[in-house]
This record gives structure tokens, sequence and C-alpha cells, in this order.
């Protein structure tokens, strides 16, 4: 994992606008993630488990602003915008626990090796950015560990469902990502053998200008 | 309910009475969510002790079928320039749009024969008549587009509208906002209020460019040169090399708004330039309507009708006696005009807030549990004003949350209008903005006419309209060019009190009112959003209801 980690982390920030398009993606899973927590505070009648999700949504939040900024200097228009997920009551509050500790453990190991590969290319602003996170993710990892330990009967096999559950998540990305690529070539395709109706159409319904019939009156349908 | 594209909502009429309208932004935390309100919508039913299984039926503001045909034969119609978009688009359309009365089903639970289609500009005009306090009314639709059209001449009478005449595309003042506001390197449909913003620091030395783009007849209809836009081709962006040619170059997107920018001046002109051209295109089909329906009243939706200046506009030169824009105008509004014309029912509108509550008592716990300062005060009307006259900014919660994308006294930020530098502090620091955004006074009905010109009217309880002010009492909610987007409160509202005990206090009688949210936020709904904002902005103190919070 780690030498596979290491050498996709080479790969992936060899020059500064990859690096760029890195911190890109990383505020957008931070802001995903805060939206998710945010979420969730709101969802659990658990006080505890709503504090400690609210800071942790101020944590991504402030951790999506680092890494918006840091790909702003490096070239990138900066903009996040990301979609959260109501998980919480999706997955249920042990499964729930299990998959962001899981995330943030990952996390942790993940932003060691891009910090040291962007040490190592001599991109210490980028990498000083990683480093002063992962007091948070710890925090993060530690927390969610003791309320799983707390929620569920079985922390271990909680664990182990949000791993399956997360696999099976990354194998629809996947999957959706590859049906989007034979969707676009079929749609292309399409688009290009309809030539012959796109010169008819433009005979049989001209664009109108000036105001046109009022649509008669119907009801809701 | 309203979605699919942006600004999704939800509207609950029980028993024939409306009882909650919600965008579902401020329960997904999503500015502008596309998606479906179906977190909205239950947060309404949950409100009102209700479950989807209660629900007799589900109107929805627009017909998927004729969008798919219409994004079907402009596809072909600008052959082969839709070849970039064609697939992205036929995604979004067989992938969730073409389903989305059967998505609403799914969601709620409940069965798919409940769930009925509308018509997207009948449910802009029944959004905007049905809410209005008239009996009989003109009613103007104008947005970017509806299933084929843009605008829509209406006239309502009772809980009837009828059609009188429709414009389609490409002939979309909306899309021509759209366009402008791809170039000034803003999000399109996000960025539009902030091209407005940018016009009052311009001269129109481009309205010949727009006049040539935009040409209007005699009878209101207009037509817009489809050459500088790329609706079609770069949906995104939103305009095409044409518009560089004629403009400049576009800014960069997203890139950080300086006055001292070099090229500030020239987006200032342009936007000054485009939003003249509006006001006059608007200011004639405003005049048309009127002359074939002569009624004294005229109800304004669709996005465009969230342009406050050419609201002020038409009210300071057009033939109406009196003007009325709902708040959610835009197409969040279309879930409050299906269900309304759904039902056939009316609903005047006297109030903004239609959405969820805060719940102090958790409010409390929790933020007693975040290691928050908290204090019941016994009379939170006056700590509040006192804090607000000692140049103060205060974080003010109150009841349902507004409808709509202003604050409006429930979930606000509130401070002296005469403080500028507090009003800079608060554009810098709590909520960053680009430079050359104002913000918004609040005065009594009562103070009103000391401070702007006019008297309140129907549109300054919601904020759709613009005043030039009279004085230069109030720095921080004055534009450079003097207009303010003044609401006014009557003694019913939340802050009309707060006000009355601010000008004790401080002699003066106007405060800046900005919605409760951060950069890139949603307004603050519940109590879970009210107590991260104020994670986020650790020296602001907040009042929800009479408990004052301090990190």
């Amino acid at each position: 994992m780690d030498l596979w980690t290491a050498a996709a982390s080479r790969l992936s920030l060899r020059s500064p606008a990859r690096v760029a398009a890195r911190m890109s993606a990383f505020a957008r899973a931070e802001r995903g993630s805060q939206l998710d927590m945010l979420l969730a505070a709101s969802q659990t009648q658990d006080l505890t488990l709503a504090s400690q999700f609210l800071r942790h949504a101020h944590d991504e939040s402030r951790h999506a602003r680092a890494f918006a900024n840091r790909a702003r200097e490096l070239g990138e228009d900066g903009w996040i915008h990301a979609d959260g997920g109501r998980l919480l009551r999706q997955l249920g509050p042990a499964k729930f626990l299990a998959f962001v500790h899981q995330g943030e453990a990952r996390a942790i190991q993940r932003f060691l090796v891009i910090q040291d590969t962007l040490t190592q290319n001599g991109d210490t602003r980028s990498a000083a950015i990683f480093g002063a996170l992962l007091d948070d993710e710890t925090r993060h990892a530690s927390y969610t560990r003791t309320a799983l330990d707390s929620v569920a009967e079985n922390p271990a096999a909680e664990l182990r469902n949000a791993r399956r559950w997360s696999l099976w998540q990354g194998y629809r990305r996947l999957t959706a990502s590859t049906a989007k690529g034979l969707h676009d070539a079929g749609a292309w395709l399409l688009y290009l053998s309809l030539f012959p109706l796109a010169f008819w159409l433009r005979w049989v319904r001209p664009v109108r200008s000036g105001w046109v019939e009022s649509a008669p009156e119907r009801g809701p349908q | 309910m309203s979605g699919g594209y942006h600004d999704a909502a939800a509207a609950l009429v029980v028993d024939g009475v409306l009882v909650g309208a919600l965008q579902e932004e401020r329960i997904s935390r999503i500015k502008h969510d596309p998606g479906l309100p179906i977190g909205a919508a239950l947060a309404l039913l949950a409100q009102e002790g209700l479950s989807p299984q209660d629900v007799a039926s589900v109107f929805f503001h627009e017909d998927p079928y004729a969008h798919l045909e219409r994004v079907l034969l402009w596809s072909l119609r600008s052959f082969p320039k839709g070849l970039k978009a064609f697939p992205q688009a036929m995604r979004k359309q067989l992938g969730s749009d073409l389903w989305v009365l059967d998505s609403i089903a799914e969601g709620l639970g409940i069965p798919r024969g409940r769930i009925h289609k509308g018509e997207h500009h009948r449910s802009h005009a029944a959004s905007a008549f049905l809410c209005s306090p008239f009996e009989q009314a003109a009613i103007l639709t104008v947005d970017g587009v509806g299933e084929h059209h843009s605008t829509g001449l209406w006239q309502g009478q009772g809980a009837q509208i009828s059609c009188l005449g429709q414009l389609e595309l490409p002939h979309s003042l909306g899309l021509l906002w759209a366009g402008v506001t791809g170039w000034m390197g803003l999000a399109v449909n996000r960025g539009e209020h902030e091209v407005m913003g940018l016009a009052a620091h311009g001269q129109p030395r481009f309205s010949d460019v727009f006049e040539r783009w935009l040409t209007q007849s005699e009878d209101g209809s207009f037509e817009v040169d489809p050459a500088p836009l790329a609706w079609l081709s770069d949906p995104e962006r939103g305009f095409g090399p044409a518009m560089e040619a004629a403009l400049g170059p576009a800014r960069a997107f997203n890139a950080r708004w300086s006055l001292q920018d070099p090229d500030f001046q020239l987006r200032a002109d342009v936007a000054a330039s485009l939003q003249q051209r509006t006001n006059e295109v608007l200011l004639g089909l405003a005049t048309a309507l009127h002359e074939r329906t002569a009624s004294p009243n005229l109800c304004v939706a669709g996005g465009v009708a969230l342009n406050c200046r050419a609201i002020a506009h038409i009210q300071a030169h057009g033939p109406f006696e009196q003007v009325f824009v709902q708040p959610a105008a835009g197409d969040a509004g279309g879930a409050l005009g299906a269900v309304l014309s759904g039902l056939g029912i009316r609903a005047p509108m006297h109030h903004a807030a239609w959405g969820v509550c805060c719940d102090a008592g958790r409010a409390q716990d929790l933020a007693t549990e975040l290691g928050m300062k908290v204090e019941r005060v016994e009379d939170p009307v006056q700590r509040a004003a006192a804090h607000l006259a000692q140049g103060q900014a205060l974080a003010w919660v109150k009841g349902r949350c507004e409808w709509g994308p202003r604050g409006l006294g429930n979930r606000a930020i509130l401070a002296s209008a005469a403080d500028e530098a507090l009003g800079v502090r608060l554009s810098t620091q709590v909520k960053p903005r680009a430079p050359f955004r104002p913000f918004a006074p609040i005065v009594s009905n009562t103070s009103f006419s000391e401070h702007f010109e006019g008297r309140p009217d129907l549109c300054t309880p919601f904020m759709t309209t613009l005043r030039q002010s009279r004085n230069d009492l109030s720095p921080a909610t004055t534009h450079v060019d003097g207009s303010a987007r003044v609401q006014s409160v009557g003694p019913k509202d939340a802050l009309h009190e707060v006000l009355a005990a601010f000008e004790k206090e401080s002699g003066q009688s106007v405060l800046l009112n900005t919605s409760l949210n951060g950069p890139g936020d949603p307004a603050v709904a519940r109590e879970t959003d009210a107590l991260a904002w104020l994670m986020a902005h650790p020296g602001t103190p907040m009042l929800i209801d009479d408990l004052w919070i301090q990190t």
C-alpha cells in the first residue's frame, strides 16, 4: 500500500500544474466531507456526537479553504463545489462512524506520503499544508473510533462492513465512469448520424421570433 | 416542487392554506442545490407533523418531456456546434431529468400517480400573481429558459391565469445575462446578482453593443443575437468568441476582484451597459403588457425578476400603479407557483418566514456541549440594540428561515448602517465578498421616507426593488450610485422592535442587514447551521430567540 501510494503520489505531483489539480481535488473532497458532517450533526440526537461532527465539519471547512487557496496560488481557479450526502441516515450511526474513521485513517497515511513527496520535490509550501492538517486528521480518526466503540456492538464487524461499502462505492464510481465514456461515445455517434434531421428541422421547426400563440389552458397533468 | 436545474425548492399547502416554502439548499447546505427538493419537502412535512403518506398531490413546476424535446430540438438546430455539449445534455436528460416525476415519487415513497407536471412559465406566473395582494393583475415572466420559452405575458384574475403570449428561445434575457456573467469570470446562474451590483460602478459606454445584441419591437417582443452566446456549445461559460471580440477578453474564472484592477472599469462599464439595456427592454415589455391588459397592477417573476435595478426602473417609469415581486422570484419560486396553480388557490404573501425553525433549546444544549458561552437574556431586543449601538455586529436568528435568496430579518447579520468601517470589516472578514457589492439597509416603515426616496411598497418588505438614499447617514449600505436595496419592516416584523430600540440607544434608525451565511454557503436554517456559522466567525455573537451565544 505504502509503495503503491508513494509511486502514485510521485506520479501525480510531478509538476506544479498537477499539484494544483491535486489541491483542487482535495479541496472538493474536504468540502464534501464538511457537508457530510454538517448533515450528520443535524441528524443525530446525541449531543456529544453532534458537537463532534460540528467541530469536524469546521476543520474540513478550513482544510478545503487551505487547499483551494494553494490551488489558486498554483494557477487553478480555486472554485470549490462539492456534493454532500445524508450518509448518517443512509448508513446508520455505527456504519457511518466506521466509514468516517477509515477515511480519516487512510487520509493520514496518504497525507504523510504526499507531504514527503512534496518536500522531496522542493514544494515546501504545499507540503506544510498537509503537515498542518495531520493533527486534525489524527483527532478525527481517534474520536470516530472511540464513538464507534461506544455505539457498535461489534466494532470490528462494522469496520469490515464499512470497508465493503467503500469498495462497493468505488466499484460504482468506476462503472459509472466507464458507462459515461461509453454513453458519450454513443451520443457523439448518434449526434453526427442525425445531421440530415438537423437540416430537416431547420425547415419544419424554424426559430420563431415575436409573440407566439398562447398555450391552451390546461391544468396539471 | 421545483428542481433539476438550480435552486430546487418545495412548498407545502395543507387544507388549502400555504404553510411552508423552503429551498433545498437550506437543508442540503449546497448553495443553489440543483437536485430534487426531497429534503426540503420532508422538513416542511415534519414541521407540520405530517409524513409523505399524507401528501395527496405533488405538483412539479415544469414538463420534463417538453424539456427533453427542447434539448433535442436545439441540439439539432445548432448542428454541428452542439457536438461538445450533446453527450452531457443527454446524460442529464436520460439519466435524471426525464424520470424526475418517478424520482420524486420514489424519494417521498408515494405512488407515482400523485405526481403531476406543470409548465415552467405558468408556474412562474402563478408564483407571482397568486401570492400577490391583487385580485386582478398583469403578469410578466422573464428568465433564462423554461421548456421552450424565455418570456411570457400573462393576465391573472381571481385564481385564474391566462397566457397572452410567449417568446421562444433563443430570445432570452436570462441567457444574455448568463453569457455576460460567464465573461465576467463568474459562475453562470449564480453570479448574475454580482453583475447587477457591478453595474453601479460603470458607465454604459457599450450600450450600442447591447442595443445590437438585444433589439425590441413596438409590441414589446425582443430578439437576442445568438452569436455572442454559447449556451448550447459551452453552457458552463455561456459566451463565445464574438462576445470577447466585442467586449474584450473574458476575465479568468473565479479570479479575485479588486477595485484597483486595470480592467475593473471595463467590466463595470459592460455591466452598466447590460443593465441599462435590460431596464429599457423590461420597461418595453411592461408597457406592452399594460396596453394589452389595462391593469393597474403588475406581478413579475422568473430569474430576471430578481434584478431589483430593473424592477425599480419599471416602478419609476412604467405605467403600473403597483408592482409586486415575491422574494423567491427565480426558479425556486416555481415550486410555490406549481402548487398554487395546481390547486387553484391564492395565498397572498405578507412575510417571507416560510422555512424551517431553529430549535433554541437544542441550540443551547449543543452550544454548551461545544464549550460556547451561552446566556439566556431577559430582554433580547434591548440587548441586541445595545450591542449594535456599540458599533458591533450581531448574528440574529429568529423564527423560521426566509423563503428566497435574501436575509429578510429572520437569519441576518446586523450592524449599524452608519458605520462605514464596520461595513468594510464585514465584507472583508465576516462575510468576504467582491469589494463592489453593497450591503442592504433595513428600516421601519415609519422612518423609511426620512432616509429613502418614495414610500414603502409591496416590494420593499422583500428587498426586490431599489431606492435612492436621501442622505449620507447610512454609508455602509449605500451603493456607489446612491442606491440601496432597502428592506422596510412593519410592526409585525421581528426586527421592528430592534430597530426602535436601536434608534433610542444610538439616534440612528437604519441597520445593515445581510443574510446569515459564510462565503459560498447557503443562509443558515437550523440550529446546527447557526452554530457552525458561529464557529467560523468567533468574533461575532449570536442571538437565537433569547439565547445569547458567544464562542
